[in-house]
C-alpha cells in the first residue's frame, strides 16, 4: 500500500545524492580510518596529526577501542582503490607503546552508497540480561552472542540498518520512592551492566518492518526472560526516554542458559581479544559476523556497531577460550574477514577444546556476502577486568553523560579531556563510551558516557544530589575552559553534562 | 485504504527512459570523458538542490499581468553557514571562470550554489541580482547539466562497486564492472545522453522505425562477421542486453532512488549562481519565467452564471514548491488599484508527511495486532500511544489554523455584520473516540481529542477505545478531511493587495522528512466599493428616470406608462423629434463615456463584464428608441417603443439589485469553493462534508521538482 506515496518523495534520492556527495566531496570516495585496539591507562583519545572527521570510543572490560575516520584527500588513496578490487585496504598493524598498549591499524575503505540512513527516523531498543554490573561466566557471555544474533538477525529479516549497537550498555532502572516522571526517582545504575543498546534505521513508509523487527525482538526477549525497552516513540518524547515491553526475569534467564549453554565452563573469562571487522556499511554485516561467532561458539565480552562516515565498524571484545589463554600471544593481524575469522575461532571458540561440540551448528551454512569484502583486525589476548558490586547493591561507577555541539574548530578529545579535568576534582572518571561528529556547517557533535567513582563514602542517599552537583560543577567549568582554551565565544559553547540521558534534551546527535 | 496513485512512478520513468536509450544509441568503444571535479561539483549540486537547506527565507511577489500571464518575483534568503567546509571547497568557480579576482582577501571569496529547481520547458533567461542590484553569474545550462551527469556516473560507478554480488564471480554484475567494458561505458553514455537531451521519446521513435531491430539478436547465418561478433558477445544486442540486465539487477528494486536522481536530473534545470561569501548571509532576487494561466475547461452552467448578476469575481490559484528547509515563505500579490482583494489565503501539505506516516502506522497496526498482542501488550500499546500522540498534535494544529480563519474573517468583513459565531459543543473523551471512529477528523474532534489526551483521558489504549475499526475510521478521516494541509491568511493591510506568511511547524512530527511542501494560493478578486456597478446603476437609473421624464413630457401625464392619454396627440407630440432624438443619444451617451470600462483581456475587465454588459445594453435600450422616434412617422406606436425602453432600463435596475445583493453575499460567505482550501475548513465552518468546488478563472502552476 505505501508504494505510491514512497515513490512520490524525494527524500530517498536526496539521501542518496548527499552520501554520493560526501563520497565524492574530498576528491575520492575513499574513507581513511585508524583502528586502535588498547590497554592500559585509560585516556580520553590518542594523540592524532590530524583532527578526524568522525571518532568513536568504547570501553568495556578493562579493553578500549578507538575509531577514527577522515574523508581521503589523497589522490595515491583513490588509485589504490581502483587498481584494486577490494573496498578495504589495510597497512600492517602498528605497536603502540606506554601509556597506551595495544595496537593500532590504518588503511582506507571505499564506502557503499546503497547504504542509505537518515538519522532521523531511527528505533532504539534496550535489551537486558540484567541490571548488575556485568561480571559474566562463560556461559553468558555466549547468551550475549545468541541475543546479539537474534537482533541482528531480527534487523536483516526486515531489511532494516543498524546504525549502532553498544554492550554493555546503561540499564533504564525502575523508578523507586517517587515517581515523578522526570527520571529522578530512577535507581542509580552502572554504566557496564550487561545491557544491549541497539538503533535501526527505519523507513518511514514501511512500518510494517518496523513492526516486525519489535515483534521479532519481543518474542527473543521472553524466550530468553530478558527485559526490552524500545524508545518511547510519542511525540515530544526523546532520545533516553524507554517504553517498557518486557521485564527482565532472572529465573527464566538462568534456565535457558543452562539449556543452551550448561556444557560451557561456569568460570568469568581472564583474556579477551580485540576484533574489529569494518567495511563498507551493508544490511546483514553484522548478521554474518553474529552467526560465525555462534557456529564457533565464541562468546561476547562486549560489541560495538557504528557507522563512521558510512563505512561499518563492528568492535567485539570476544573471550579467549580457557584452553587456550596460556598461549602465544602473537600480534595484531589484519586480514579478510573470511580468513580471519578461523584464526580467532581456533583462540576463542569453546566448541572443540571443550568436547561438546554441536553438529547443528558447525554445519549451519553461513551467507558471507554482505562481509566477504572486509577487513578484520584482531589484536592480540589481553587481561580482561569487571566491575563490581558494592557491598550496599551499588554499583562501583555510575554513569554521566555528556552532549554537544561546538564550532568547527573544537575536536572531540579537546571536549573530552575537558570535561574528564573538571570531573577529576570529585571523582576518578573514565570514558566509557563517546561518538562524535561533523554536523551541518562543520560543527562538532557528540555525546558521550562516563563512567565516574565519586571520591569519598558517599552514602546511598545522597549519591544522586552528589551526581546532580558534580555534573553541574563540571559542566559549568569545562564550558568555561573550553571556551578560554580554545579561544572561542562562551555562548557559541554548547555543552551539557547530566545524571540523566533525558536531561540532555535535544542537544548533540539524534542517533549514534 | 485507496493512496494517490500516479500515472509512472518516477523510479519506473527513469529506468524505462534510461533502458530506451541505451538500446538506441551507438554502443561506444571507450568511456565518456568527464573530469574529476566534474563528478564532485556535479553530485553536490544535486544534493543542495534537492535540499535547498541553505534556503533560509523564501519571498514571493506576483503580479496578474493580465487574465492569463503571472509575473513572479523571487527573493531568497540564503544562509551559507549551513555549507559544510567540502562543499565549499568542491563548489569552487575554476581558474578564470567568470574573471575572478587574483589573490582575493578571503579564502575561497566565492561559491557556486543552486538556488531554484525549474520545469526544462521553462528554460527562460533569468536574470538574478544581489541586494545592491548587482547580476550575479550563472552556469550556462550546458555547462550545468554536463557536471550532474558526470556527478551521476560517478555515482552509478560507486553503486556498481560495492554491490556484494561483484564478488562472486560470473555474477552479471561482477562481469559487469570487471570484464564487460563496452557494456558499462554503454550505460554512461546512455545516462549522459538522457540528462543531456531531457527525453528519450525521440530515441525510442528512431528505434521503433527500425523495428526494434537493436532489440533483437542478429540472426546467427546472416553474415559470417555477426555470428563471429555473437559468439565473442561484440555484436550490438549482446553489449546492450548485458547493459540492460546489469541496470535492472541494480536498479529494479521498487523505489531504488538511483532511477528518481536520474529523473529529477533529465527534466529539471538548476539555476546556480555564483554567490560571493563576503557575508554568511546574502539576499537574491530574480525574476522567475512568466507563468502562463492554465485555464480550466469551463462547464456550460459556468458560463451562465457568467452572465447572471451574480457578483461576478475573478479567481486565482496559484502552485508553488517550498523547500522543507525553509523557515519562513511570504507570498505578495498585487493587483491593480481599482481591484480589491476579498479573500487571500495559502494552504500547504506541510503536514502531508506525517498524516501518510500515521496512515501507514494505523494499516500496519491492523494488520500485526493480533500478533503484536500474542507477543506482548505492550507492544500494541506503544504503538497506539504513539499514533495518539500524533493525532492530538494535528488536532491542536488545525485547531490553530481555524481560530485564525475565523479571526481574518472577522477582521475582513463588515464589523457590523460579523461572521457567525461558531456553536461549540464539547465532546466527552468517548464521544471524540467515537466520532474519530466513525471518520469525522474536523478539527473541532480533534481538538476535543487533543484535550483529553493531554488529560490522561487515554492512559490505556489497547484493549480500549482505539480498537480495529475506529483505526480504521481515524485513518479514513484524516484522509477525506485532508488533515494533512494547514491554512495561512491574508495580513495584507492593503485592499488591492495580499500577502501570506507561512512558517513550518515548530515541532517536527515530519521525522525528517525532505519532501518539498507544496503551497497552494487562492486568490479572489472583485470589484467593491466605488465599484463600476454602483456608477452603472445610478446611470441606469437616470436613463430610466429620463425616458419616463420623456414620456410624461410627450404625453402630458405621468401616468403614460400604463395608458395613453385620450387627448393624446402624436403630431404634435413628436413634432420635435430631432430634440428628443438628440436627448435620447447625447444624454446616455455622455454618461456612459464616463464610465471606467476596461478592456477585455484585463483581470478588471474580467471581473467588470457583467456591469459593462449592463451598460451597454442600457445605451442599448434608449437608443434603439432614439432609432424608431428619428425613423417612424408619429403615431402611438412610439410610445409603446418608449414603454419598451422603460421596461428594459427598469429591469436592468432590478439586475443592479440583484448584483447588490449577490454581492452582500459573497462577501459574507464563510468560505470559498474552491479546492485550493483544504476539506476540513469546510467541515468546521459550513458543517457538512459535501462541498461544492468552482474551478478558478485562471490557474498558475509554477510547482518544481517530479
Amino acid at each position: 500500500m505505501s508504494e505510491p506515496v514512497l515513490l512520490r518523495t524525494l527524500s530517498r534520492p536526496a539521501e542518496l545524492a548527499s552520501l554520493a556527495a560526501r563520497a565524492a566531496g574530498g576528491g575520492t570516495s575513499a574513507v581513511e580510518f585508524e583502528v586502535a585496539h588498547l590497554t592500559g591507562e585509560a585516556g580520553v583519545g590518542l594523540e592524532r596529526p590530524r583532527p578526524p572527521e568522525e571518532l568513536l570510543h568504547f570501553a568495556a572490560g578493562g579493553l578500549r577501542v578507538e575509531v577514527a575516520t577522515w574523508p581521503a584527500t589523497s589522490a595515491d588513496v583513490a588509485t589504490n582503490h581502483e587498481l584494486s578490487e577490494s573496498t578495504v585496504l589495510g597497512g600492517k598493524p602498528a605497536r603502540l607503546s606506554e601509556p597506551a598498549r595495544g595496537w593500532v591499524y590504518r588503511g582506507s575503505a571505499v564506502l557503499n552508497p546503497g547504504f542509505l540512513t537518515d538519522r532521523s527516523r531511527s528505533l532504539e531498543i534496550l535489551l537486558s540480561l540484567g541490571s548488575a554490573p556485568w561480571r559474566p561466566a562463560l556461559p553468558d557471555t555466549l547468551m550475549l552472542t545468541r541475543a546479539l544474533r537474534e537482533l541482528s538477525h531480527a534487523a536483516a529479516a526486515t531489511g532494516s540498518p543498524i546504525l549502532s549497537l553498544t554492550s554493555p550498555a546503561a540499564p533504564s532502572s525502575e523508578a523507586v520512592g517517587t515517581t515523578r516522571g522526570d527520571g529522578s526517582g530512577e535507581k542509580v545504575r552502572s554504566p557496564f551492566a550487561p545491557c544491549v543498546r541497539m538503533a535501526i534505521g527505519l523507513d518511514a513508509a514501511r512500518p510494517q518492518a518496523r513492526l516486525e523487527f519489535e515483534t521479532a525482538v519481543a518474542a527473543v526477549a521472553t524466550d530468553l526472560g530478558l527485559g526490552l525497552r524500545l524508545a518511547d516513540r510519542r511525540a515530544g518524547r526523546i532520545r533516553g526516554e524507554w517504553f517498557a515491553i518486557t521485564p527482565f526475569q532472572s529465573a527464566r534467564y538462568r534456565a535457558r542458559r543452562d539449556e543452551l549453554f550448561a556444557w560451557a565452563p561456569d568460570e568469568m573469562p581472564t583474556q579477551a581479544i580485540p576484533v574489529t571487522a569494518l567495511g563498507p556499511a551493508r544490511v546483514g554485516s553484522t548478521q554474518t559476523l553474529c552467526d560465525w561467532l555462534e557456529r564457533s561458539n565464541v562468546g561476547c565480552l562486549g560489541a560495538s556497531v557504528t557507522v563512521l562516515q558510512d563505512i561499518a565498524f563492528i568492535n567485539l571484545l570476544l573471550p579467549v577460550a580457557p584452553a587456550r589463554t596460556g598461549a602465544r600471544p602473537g600480534g595484531g593481524t589484519s586480514t579478510r574477514a573470511v580468513d580471519g575469522l578461523g584464526r580467532v575461532a581456533s583462540r576463542c571458540g569453546l566448541t572443540t577444546e571443550q568436547g561438546t561440540h554441536r553438529e547443528g551448528h558447525a554445519q549451519k551454512a553461513i551467507d558471507i556476502r554482505p562481509a566477504a569484502d572486509y577487513l578484520l583486525l584482531a589484536g592480540s589476548p589481553v587481561p580482561c577486568s569487571f566491575e563490581r558490586t558494592l557491598r550496599s547493591g551499588l554499583p562501583t561507577r555510575l554513569p554521566l553523560w555528556v552532549a554537544w555541539d561546538m564550532p568547527p574548530a573544537v575536536e572531540a578529545t579537546d571536549v573530552l579531556r575537558t570535561v574528564t579535568e573538571a570531573l577529576s576534582a570529585y571523582a576518578a572518571v573514565d570514558v566509557a563510551f563517546a561518538r562524535s561528529r561533523r554536523g551541518e556547517r562543520g560543527r562538532l557533535l557528540g555525546r558521550a558516557k562516563l563512567a565516574v567513582a565519586p571520591v569519598g563514602r558517599v552514602s546511598a542517599d545522597a549519591l544522586t544530589g552528589t551526581l546532580g552537583a558534580m555534573a553541574a560543577r563540571a559542566q559549568d567549568t569545562a564550558s568555561r575552559r573550553l571556551a578560554a582554551r580554545l579561544g572561542i565565544q562562551a555562548n557559541d559553547v554548547r555543552l551539557q553534562v547530566a545524571w540523566r540521558e533525558r536531561w540532555l534534551a535535544q542537544l548533540g546527535m539524534g542517533a549514534l | 485504504m485507496a493512496l494517490a496513485q500516479h500515472a509512472t512512478p518516477p523510479a519506473t520513468r527513469g529506468l524505462d527512459r534510461l533502458l530506451d536509450v541505451l538500446w538506441s544509441i551507438p554502443a561506444p568503444t571507450s568511456p565518456p570523458s568527464m573530469a574529476r571535479d566534474d563528478q564532485a561539483f556535479g553530485l553536490a549540486l544535486l544534493d543542495l538542490s534537492l535540499r535547498l537547506q541553505h534556503v533560509s527565507r523564501m519571498s514571493e511577489r506576483l503580479r496578474l499581468v493580465d487574465r492569463g500571464h503571472l509575473e513572479r518575483s523571487v527573493g531568497l534568503d540564503l544562509d551559507l553557514t549551513v555549507l559544510t567546509r567540502p562543499q565549499i571547497d568542491t563548489l569552487q568557480p575554476r581558474l578564470g571562470e567568470h574573471g575572478l579576482a587574483a589573490g582575493a582577501a578571503l579564502a575561497r571569496p566565492f561559491v557556486w550554489v543552486p538556488i531554484a529547481r525549474h520545469r526544462r520547458q521553462d528554460v527562460t533567461p533569468v536574470l538574478v541580482r544581489d541586494a545592491t542590484g548587482g547580476v550575479l553569474p550563472r552556469l550556462t545550462h550546458d555547462e550545468v547539466t554536463r557536471r550532474v551527469a558526470a556527478g551521476l556516473i560517478r555515482l552509478f560507478r560507486l553503486l556498481l562497486a560495492t554491490n556484494p554480488d561483484t564478488t562472486l564471480s560470473g555474477h552479471p554484475l561482477h562481469d559487469l564492472r570487471h570484464e564487460h567494458n563496452r557494456s558499462r561505458w554503454l550505460i554512461e553514455h546512455a545516462m549522459l545522453r538522457l540528462i543531456d537531451d531531457g527525453a528519450a521519446a525521440h530515441l525510442r521513435d528512431v528505434s521503433a522505425l527500425a523495428l526494434d531491430s537493436t532489440r533483437h539478436p542478429v540472426p546467427r547465418a546472416s553474415t559470417p562477421e555477426s555470428s563471429a561478433a555473437r559468439a565473442r558477445g561484440t555484436d550490438s544486442y549482446s553489449i546492450r542486453a548485458r547493459a540492460a540486465e546489469g541496470l535492472r539487477l541494480l536498479f529494479g528494486e521498487a523505489g531504488h532512488p538511483f532511477p528518481q536522481l536520474l529523473d529529477v536530473a533529465s527534466s529539471e534545470y538548476l539555476l546556480v549562481v555564483l554567490v560571493p561569501r563576503v557575508a554568511d548571509r546574502c539576499f537574491l532576487t530574480y525574476d522567475a519565467p512568466l507563468l502562463p494561466a492554465n485555464r480550466p475547461v469551463r462547464s456550460r452552467r459556468a458560463l451562465a452564471k457568467n452572465l447572471l448578476p451574480l457578483n461576478r469575481e475573478f479567481t486565482v490559484e496559484y502552485s508553488a514548491t517550498v523547500p522543507r528547509a525553509v523557515r519562513s515563505y511570504h507570498v505578495t500579490v498585487d493587483v491593480p488599484e481599482e481591484v480589491r482583494v476579498r479573500r487571500f489565503t495559502v494552504a500547504t501539505d506541510v503536514d502531508a508527511p506525517v498524516v501518510d506516516g500515521l496512515r501507514y502506522d494505523i494499516e500496519a497496526v491492523i494488520g500485526h495486532y493480533d500478533e503484536l498482542e500474542k507477543v506482548s501488550g505492550k507492544l500494541v500499546e506503544l504503538e497506539l500511544q504513539a499514533i495518539a500522540s500524533r493525532l492530538a498534535e494535528l488536532g491542536r494544529r488545525r485547531q490553530r489554523d481555524v481560530n485564525s480563519y475565523r479571526t481574518y474573517l472577522r477582521q475582513s468583513l463588515d464589523p457590523r455584520n460579523p461572521p457567525p459565531e461558531p456553536v461549540r459543543s464539547p465532546l466527552s473523551a468517548l464521544d471524540a473516540v467515537e466520532r474519530l471512529g466513525a471518520g469525522d477528523c474536523s478539527p473541532a474532534v480533534l481538538g476535543a481529542f487533543a484535550g483529553h489526551y493531554e488529560a490522561d483521558a487515554y492512559r490505556h489504549l489497547a484493549d480500549g477505545p482505539f480498537s480495529a475499526d475506529v483505526l480504521r475510521g481515524i485513518a479514513d478521516g484524516l484522509q477525506s478531511a485532508e488533515i494533512g494541509r494547514d491554512l495561512t491568511v491574508d495580513n495584507d493591510p492593503r485592499e488591492n493587495g495580499g500577502h501570506a506568511h507561512w512558517r513550518p511547524p515548530v515541532v517536527d512530527l515530519a521525522s525528517g522528512s525532505l519532501e518539498p511542501v507544496r503551497a497552494t494560493a487562492f486568490l479572489a478578486l472583485a470589484d467593491e466599493s466605488p465599484s463600476l456597478i454602483e456608477s452603472v446603476s445610478r446611470i441606469i437609473a437616470a436613463l430610466t428616470l429620463l425616458v419616463f421624464g420623456l414620456g410624461a413630457l410627450i404625453a402630458g401625464s405621468p401616468s403614460w406608462l400604463i395608458q395613453t392619454p385620450v387627448d393624446f396627440d402624436p403630431t404634435t407630440a413628436f413634432a420635435r423629434s430631432d430634440a428628443i432624438v438628440a436627448v435620447l443619444l447625447l444624454g446616455p451617451g455622455l454618461l456612459v463615456a464616463r464610465l471606467d470600462i476596461p478592456s477585455t483581456n484585463t483581470v478588471l475587465g474580467q471581473i467588470r463584464s457583467h456591469q459593462r454588459a449592463l451598460a451597454y445594453t442600457a445605451v442599448g435600450a434608449t437608443t434603439g428608441l432614439a432609432m424608431a422616434v428619428a425613423a417612424s412617422r408619429p403615431g402611438p406606436v412610439l410610445v409603446d417603443v418608449a414603454r419598451i425602453s422603460f421596461v428594459v432600463l427598469a429591469l436592468l435596475l432590478v439586475a443592479c439589485g440583484v448584483e447588490f445583493l449577490a454581492r452582500h453575499r459573497r462577501r459574507r460567505a464563510v468560505i470559498a469553493p474552491s479546492a485550493t482550501l483544504p476539506a476540513w475548513l469546510h467541515i468546521e465552518m459550513v458543517g457538512s462534508r459535501e462541498r461544492t468546488v468552482v474551478e478558478p478563472d485562471a490557474r498558475f502552476d509554477a510547482v518544481e521538482g517530479v
